[in-house]
């Protein structure tokens, strides 16, 4: 195959990838959070399979009301934190590697990006200074701070094992315990950082708590695929083998997209105060700290 | 020839520096500052555009032992930097004749440190630069200013010493001397005293521990460009001591100790950024921070060369040099911009400041650019520098170092832990001073930042913004191996970080976002007062709420430092004790009704074990220990020996 081939490949894998973390987020923000979604009477699976669309454009349909003292950031952090948990989830594999933006795909960038987001968003809860999303704020600003140290450590024994913290890098090397340990504690660092959304999205309407549930929806997009991806590796199709190869990227995709919000549901329902979470962000550093001694263990004597 | 247009730019500032003597308004009288400051700033980037080596011999001292001036790639890039502070320190308005003289006196003792060609040289404008600097902020220098003098002109002496074994002064015409040596100083009295002496020096400059308090009181009351001229001296110092002139083998535990000292203190800037009373002091934590990951990364240098790995050491070398910029120049713009806010609102207290996003939303917009460089937010500022370190410390491939397991934990976990503390104290920051409603009816009428203010701090953020985005341009002007301008490539060159491409990526996806909803939302939007939680409307006497009910500077380190000692109110099984109390019998029932209770007995467990200070520090230990038996015992794993070249 020439190179042109293999680009144009990997160019429409990267627009198909991108279409569907677009079109699968409301539905996974609906799945793992389905009390967000107003629920009128049952309803059939295709009903039900668009419930989160119609909500999306029920709110899209309102009016926006902001706090009248509002600063700009209101108007902006959810369009800024949209924009870079898009990127992110651009920049993680679904069904394929070597997607036409693999050379700038990067586990810490990504990290830092889903923080540059969640940052955005707790920076705009505080902004009509009203003291329950500021302390909701605060709580999570302190999860963010308590889950870095983890997430650093995990990735520390993912690029020892893969020799670099490229995406398509890590991906592309079977783990064994320790990558399993590293992965358990990017999850549980995820979870801890990530938090929940109740009490922040009261200040939200309209077409701005649209774009809330897009980006909690996009989020979760992110993280299924990352820790699937590394913890159930071999299921990923190469871009360049056509569509017919990435047919059966996606139906592993799509089983590790039901296992994972499977997984996420359950435990978004089970940890729903704060401090819960926070204990996973001391649970994640210590399963991270021990990843490196699993990796070191199971080696050759020099 | 580029030496000698610095000497006709110092003569065009001599002409200006003399009419300041004649009785006069003070402006007019300083008419050659900008003609030094902007030839200044051309002179450095010719030299880094050239990337060769100039020198001007000064007829001082015996034959053969003539000083003189060196102007290197390095001195051109810290040239660079300080000439853009000295554009921005002269159009701050006057204070006083007095303060001016002190201004002049550090910029230009700081420039002959940095053109110096001989110890001689390099100790007098060190002293002369320290001792201005910390008269800088009024009154006589303190006491951790004349220690840095001390080590200064030791570290000086250290080398004379190494030149010549007689002891003269100017026996390194040049630094040819040192340069030129096989062993350098690593070997003899000068292998212990020249980094103590080199690390005295340098950190009341920089801010690390234990000079912090000052360095934050310079930060919030000393004139914007004192603690950033401080940074780069410091810095400069240590570079040129440790890495150029101490000899091409230093020891391994330079680097140790530096990368010891380096983190250490910039965890420590990372938690008093948290607790800061005043927004300058907040951003003096976030620069000093910033300063001990660039420590950290010239620690780290001096090990790879230690252990002979050139790779590892050129991308530790690029990371301090992506630090600088940010560091420096998006450091100058926010403190200039915080004390700009502070005398619009009526007071540099953090708690009597609130809500000037409202009020003042061009200030705030301008200074969003240089907190996110300063606070690592991706992909570019210190974000791009933080992610060369990183690499670097994943890197870390050591074998003959006993600790290095321990060394690279430590790295990898302080770094991330003052990342996080950093981007939360600005964070923080932000909450309080910008965001949610004014504390005082000052704060409430303050009044925005004109568009030549505005300018002048943006045009501050350029060099950042162009080093991070295109770090290559910024790296190549240093001799070594040739950087590709758009990317950063980490040690084992099988990583890369791109920022430019990512930037647009995020900037495409924030229009395409705008036009999607300007598109479907049909309605408009519509303000209204806050909704209370069904409390009352704010009395009379309190037109903007009740500011208590806001988040307070306090409330994150009290929630941080309560979630560290595990003091959560919201867990009393977890609060109460192991195996004791009506908090363990509440918590057993609560896990009986989860469907994870294999993971919330060990996040209980981890909980116990982690969420206090001692036991923290007990179990990180303990996990380092194993790590550093199984690499004692077993060897590094092969993925770990990237970088051997």
């Amino acid at each position: 195959m020439t190179d042109l081939a293999g680009l144009l490949l990997g160019g429409a894998a990267l627009l198909l990838h991108a279409a569907l973390m677009v079109a699968a987020a409301p539905l996974v923000e609906a799945w793992i959070a389905p009390e967000t979604i107003p629920v009128t009477h049952p309803a059939r699976w295709p009903e039900r399979i668009m419930r989160p669309y119609r909500a999306l454009g029920a709110l899209l349909a309102r009016e926006t009301i902001r706090s009248g003292n509002a600063s700009p950031l209101a108007v902006a952090a959810p369009l800024l934190a949209v924009s870079l948990t898009l990127v992110a989830a651009c920049l993680v594999p679904s069904f394929a590697v070597g997607l036409l933006d693999a050379p700038l795909a990067d586990l810490l960038l990504v990290l830092g990006l889903l923080a540059g987001a969640q940052a955005t968003l707790l920076l705009a809860a505080a902004d009509d200074g009203l003291a329950s999303s500021g302390l909701e704020a605060v709580g999570q600003m302190v999860n963010l701070i308590l889950a870095v140290p983890g997430g650093i450590v995990a990735v520390l024994t993912l690029s020892l094992l893969a020799g670099g913290t490229g995406l398509d890098q890590i991906l592309a090397v079977p783990h064994g315990g320790a990558g399993l340990a590293a992965c358990c504690a990017l999850g549980l660092a995820a979870i801890a950082a990530t938090g929940r959304r109740s009490i922040l999205s009261q200040g939200w309407s309209g077409a701005d708590l649209a774009l809330l549930r897009v980006q909690d929806g996009l989020q979760m997009l992110v993280w299924i695929d990352l820790i699937g991806g590394l913890a159930l590796p071999g299921m990923l199709a190469a871009a360049r083998s056509g569509p017919l190869g990435w047919l059966e990227g996606l139906l592993f995709w799509a089983l590790r997209l039901a296992l994972g919000t499977l997984l996420l549901r359950t435990v978004g329902a089970s940890l729903t105060s704060l401090s819960s979470r926070r204990r996973l962000a001391g649970l994640s550093l210590l399963v991270a700290a021990l990843a490196p001694v699993l990796l070191l263990a199971g080696r050759a004597p020099a | 020839m580029l030496i000698g247009l610095f000497l006709l730019a110092g003569l065009f500032a001599l002409r200006g520096g003399l009419r300041v003597l004649v009785p006069g308004p003070v402006a007019p009288a300083r008419a050659g500052w900008p003609v030094f400051a902007i030839s200044g700033l051309a002179c450095s980037l010719l030299g880094l555009a050239t990337g060769r080596s100039a020198g001007l011999p000064i007829p001082i001292g015996t034959a053969g032992f003539a000083g003189g001036l060196t102007l290197d790639p390095l001195s051109c890039l810290f040239c660079l930097l300080i000439f853009a502070v000295t554009c921005f320190a002269e159009t701050a308005p006057p204070s006083s004749r007095l303060a001016d003289g002190r201004r002049d006196l550090a910029i230009a003792a700081s420039l002959l440190v940095l053109l110096a060609g001989d110890s001689f040289l390099l100790g007098s404008g060190a002293v002369l630069a320290i001792l201005a600097l910390g008269a800088s902020c009024g009154g006589r220098a303190p006491r951790a200013h004349a220690l840095a003098c001390i080590g200064a002109v030791g570290a000086c002496i250290v080398l004379c010493q190494r030149a010549a074994p007689g002891g003269a002064l100017l026996a390194d015409p040049g630094f040819a001397v040192l340069r030129a040596g096989a062993s350098g100083v690593a070997s003899g009295q000068g292998a212990a005293l020249l980094p103590i002496f080199a690390a005295i020096a340098a950190i009341p400059l920089l801010g690390l521990w234990p000079a912090q308090p000052l360095f934050r009181r310079h930060c919030a009351f000393a004139p914007v460009w004192a603690p950033v001229l401080g940074s780069l001296l410091g810095l400069f110092l240590l570079i040129r001591l440790l890495l150029d002139l101490a000899g091409p083998v230093p020891s391994v535990w330079w680097g140790a100790m530096l990368v010891l000292l380096g983190l250490g203190s910039s965890v420590r800037a990372g938690i008093s950024g948290l607790t800061q009373n005043r927004p300058g002091a907040a951003i003096g934590g976030a620069i000093a921070l910033q300063n001990g990951l660039a420590v950290g990364g010239v620690g780290l240098c001096l090990l790879a060369k230690a252990e002979d790995l050139p790779s590892l050491a050129g991308a530790a070398f690029d990371a301090v040099l992506l630090f600088l910029p940010v560091l420096s120049l998006a450091g100058l713009a926010a403190l200039g911009l915080a004390r700009i806010m502070e005398q619009e609102a009526g007071s540099g207290l953090v708690r009597r400041l609130g809500g000037l996003a409202t009020s003042m939303p061009g200030a705030c917009l301008v200074m969003t650019v240089p907190l996110g460089l300063l606070g690592f937010v991706a992909p570019a500022g210190g974000f791009a520098a933080s992610w060369l370190l990183l690499q670097c410390a994943f890197s870390v491939s050591l074998p003959s170092i006993a600790g290095v397991p321990l060394l690279t934990g430590f790295l990898v976990t302080g770094i991330a832990a003052s990342t996080s503390l950093g981007a939360a104290g600005l964070i923080r920051l932000a909450w309080v001073v910008a965001l949610g409603r004014p504390r005082t009816p000052r704060g409430a009428a303050a009044t925005d930042i004109g568009p030549t203010s505005a300018r002048r701090h943006g045009a501050l953020l350029v060099l950042p913004l162009l080093t991070s985005l295109l770090p290559g341009l910024w790296l190549g002007s240093q001799p070594g191996p040739a950087h590709p301008p758009f990317r950063l490539t980490a040690p084992g060159g099988t990583t890369m970080l791109v920022p430019l491409p990512i930037l647009l990526a995020i900037l495409l996806a924030l229009l395409l976002s705008v036009l999607l909803v300007r598109r479907l939302a049909v309605r408009g939007e519509r303000r209204e007062p806050a909704w209370e939680g069904g409390a009352a409307p704010p009395p009379p006497w309190l037109p903007f709420g009740d500011p208590a009910t806001q988040i307070a500077p306090s409330s994150l380190a009290i929630a941080l430092r309560q979630a560290l000692l595990a003091r959560d109110g919201a867990d009393p099984g977890l609060r109460s004790g192991w195996g004791r109390g009506r908090g363990v019998r509440w918590t057993m029932r609560w896990r009986a009704r989860s469907l994870l209770l294999g993971l919330r007995a060990s996040s209980d467990v981890a909980g116990r074990l982690l969420l206090t200070h001692g036991n923290a520090l007990a179990t990180a230990w303990v996990a380092l220990m194993l790590l550093a038996m199984a690499f004692g015992a077993l060897g590094p794993p092969d993925a770990v020996r990237v970088d051997v070249p």
